[in-house]
């Protein structure tokens, strides 16, 4: 079995579902945490910052207006006003006119570029207590307000680049935390399932092994896992009942018709040596036709109850298991006579229709009564009664008193489908309850066999019409 | 009668042949679809014997065929295949009875017999005679040397369709399809029993013995007066 299975894939890391959820998971978490330091930014620090170009742009436009109404001088004693005493804002005027004068806080031009609109990131100097410099970071916007006036407004952004830098440093720690977190919880959630799916691959994998009474625990939470493994068992059961139905067929096929076959084989033999005796020759090959007759007809019953086995559905039909039931018991009726037994029908005259396959259910009829009239004595009787069961089902009911069937052994023929070794030695196949059985199945009926005390009646019950056709129409509303 | 058996397995093909030849009958052989088909259109047999699984051509397409060009020769279909649907299909398909491997020769006998009478004799009697016994279909009565006897549905049934059959053999297989609609095998008894008690009502009484059991093969309603 396991050489026909396929190649198990290699095992890769990144292929296995545990990491691919667990990467899903942290990716998830990454967007969100991302989004959300991303809206915290934008309402604290760059608000800050906005704030900063904004004043900055407003001071310009002040000055500007200083210039338009006293000209450069004027704009001169306000820059150096405002310059003085100063750490915060930053100024530098220059002017190229007449006269040529450079004024402000700051002590040389950004040696950086500034971006078109006059934006200016850079650092200055400034004398710390002790004497020693100290690099400040600052921004600023450079205007020519006028030709050869040129004006800078800036304002000290150390403070502020370090609330930034701050701001950075707990963002890279909390997304840290984030993917630290997001991929044990990742690995935690994919863990908890995946231990499950793992568990039912390596039953599933037993299986293949040739263990088929493997098994999964159901926790009854009702998931897709449980269910999963609920559809698994239930997998379970059919194949083990079909492997062992198998080997009880090979088994009972093995005895069936090695037996007969041998019988066939010696009588032919017997007909070859009785050669010179018409009459004894002509016997014998009788009882060798009479041999091969009973071998295929158990053949068939063998094949006819795989074949009912195997799930493929005949074409159903509706049936009337009343009118089934007078006319087979017409049929049968001078034959429990001949026997010395008296047939009781209970059939009502309405129509008790059901969905199913003619043939085959008067077959098994035919079957039972054949069954009853057998192990009946003479002077018993035999009842067939059919009604319709609360449910909806049609019940059948065939009864007689004779030997019946034990108990212990009751169960047994009907959960296998094997035959009674007390049954082996009688007439017939010996497969006909089986074929009852299977048919039965085939219909999704039930089979029952009970004690009639004295003898066995056997219950069978098949789903009305109505609940056959009642989940079609609410199909197709 | 000329019949055409198509049968790819020589052996059983063989049997046939010489069954039916020892009958009186002219048979020819072919071994596959095509050249059954051919055989058929050509020689024009009075029945044919058709294997479902043939090479070629298989049985039922072959006889789909036939039907096709409007010959109603009768059609036997023979089938190893035991599915319970595989019959009507085989009848659906045209032909116009069916049996199952493994066979008795009697019973392809008995059905080919049956079928060539039903296609020659259309026109149904509305009285059917037997040496002395006269069964009237449509006044539902039967008499015997002028006596009326008395028949349940089912063994009216039953002569009519021996009755039909006069002087053929018919089995028990034919009679439960024939007279009750049943298509599977019953056990031997069965039949029996039902024969026994139509006999007792048409035979018991009359020096002439009518309906006779043929030994390994059924029953057959035959007077030494006629031949069958």
């Amino acid at each position: 079995m396991a050489g026909t299975a396929r190649p198990v894939p290699r095992f890769s890391l990144l292929r296995t579902a545990a990491v691919q959820l667990t990467l899903l998971y942290l990716v998830l978490v990454a967007i969100t945490g991302s989004a959300l330091l991303t809206l915290v930014h934008t309402m604290s620090v760059g608000l800050l910052n906005r704030e900063t170009d904004e004043s900055i742009q407003r001071e310009l436009q002040f000055l500007s207006a200083q210039l338009r109404r006293g000209g450069p001088r004027t704009l001169r004693h306000i820059v150096e006003d405002r310059s003085y005493g100063q750490t915060t804002s930053l100024y530098l005027l220059s002017f190229a006119g007449q006269p040529a004068m450079t004024t402000g806080n700051l002590d040389s031009w950004p040696t950086v570029d500034a971006d078109p609109n006059g934006w200016v990131n850079f650092s200055y100097s400034l004398p710390e207590r002790g004497g020693r410099l100290e690099t400040r970071a600052a921004r600023a916007q450079v205007v020519l307000l006028q030709p050869d006036l040129r004006i800078l407004v800036g304002r000290d952004v150390q403070g502020l680049q370090m609330i930034e830098s701050r701001y950075t440093e707990s963002f890279l720690w909390a997304g840290g935390i984030v993917l630290v977190l997001g991929f044990a919880g990742g690995a935690l959630v994919a863990r908890h399932s995946l231990v499950r799916v793992n568990r039912i691959n390596s039953a599933a994998r037993n299986v293949l092994e040739g263990d088929l009474t493997q098994r999964l625990p159901e926790r009854g939470s009702g998931d897709e896992l449980d269910r999963l493994a609920g559809t698994f068992n239930v997998m379970m059961e059919r194949i083990e009942g079909l492997v062992k139905n198998l080997r009880e067929v090979t088994d009972n096929i093995a005895h069936d018709l090695r037996t007969p076959l041998h019988r066939l084989r010696s009588g032919l033999e017997a007909a070859l040596l009785d050669a010179n005796d018409a009459t004894k020759r002509q016997h014998a090959l009788d009882r060798a036709i009479a041999e091969a007759d009973q071998l295929i007809e158990t053949f068939n019953g063998l094949l006819e109850i795989a074949q009912l086995e195997s799930g493929v559905k005949p074409k159903f039909e509706p049936v009337d298991v009343a009118l089934l039931v007078r006319e087979l018991a017409e049929i049968y009726e001078p034959v429990a006579d001949d026997s010395g037994l008296a047939l009781f029908v209970h059939v009502e005259e309405a129509p008790c229709v059901c969905f199913g396959h003619r043939t085959l259910l008067a077959q098994s009829l035919s079957n039972l009564l054949d069954n009853a009239i057998k192990y009946s004595s003479p002077g018993g009787s035999i009842r067939i009664a059919v009604r319709i069961a609360p449910a909806g089902d049609r019940e059948l009911i065939i009864a007689d008193d004779g030997a019946g069937i034990p108990e212990t052994e009751r169960q047994r023929v009907l959960d296998r489908f094997v035959r009674l070794s007390s049954s082996r030695d009688l007439p017939g196949s010996g497969l006909g309850l089986s074929l009852v059985a299977a048919v039965v199945r085939l219909h999704d009926g039930t089979l029952s066999l009970e004690d009639n005390i004295p003898g066995l009646r056997i219950r069978i019950r098949l789903p009305g019409s109505q609940s056959q056709r009642q989940p079609e129409r609410l199909r197709s509303d | 009668m000329h019949i055409l058996i198509v049968e790819d397995d020589t052996v059983a093909a063989e049997f046939l042949v010489k069954g039916l030849s020892e009958l009186g009958h002219v048979v020819d052989h072919a071994a596959d679809g095509l050249t059954g088909l051919d055989r058929a259109l050509g020689t024009q047999p009075d029945a044919l014997i058709v294997d479902c699984m043939l090479p070629e051509l298989d049985g039922i397409a072959m006889v789909r065929q036939l039907r096709a060009k409007k010959i109603d020769t009768p059609v036997l279909f023979l089938s190893a295949l035991r599915e319970v649907d595989h019959r009507v299909r085989g009848l659906e398909a045209g032909g116009d009875d069916y049996v199952v491997k493994p066979y008795a020769f009697a019973e392809v006998r008995a059905r080919l017999d049956a079928l060539v009478r039903r296609h020659s004799s259309e026109v149904t009697a509305s009285t059917l005679r037997l040496s002395d016994l006269e069964l009237d279909r449509l006044k539902r009565t039967v008499m015997r040397a002028g006596k009326p006897i008395d028949l349940q549905p089912r063994e009216f049934r039953m002569l009519e369709f021996l009755l039909e059959n006069a002087g053929q053999v018919v089995t028990r297989t034919m009679l439960l399809e024939k007279v009750w609609g049943y298509h599977f095998e019953p056990k031997t008894r069965v039949i029996d029993v039902h024969i026994s008690r139509l006999r007792a009502k048409i035979d018991r009484g009359f020096s002439e013995p009518l309906l006779q059991t043929i030994r390994g093969a059924g029953y057959s309603l035959r007077s030494s007066g006629t031949s069958g």
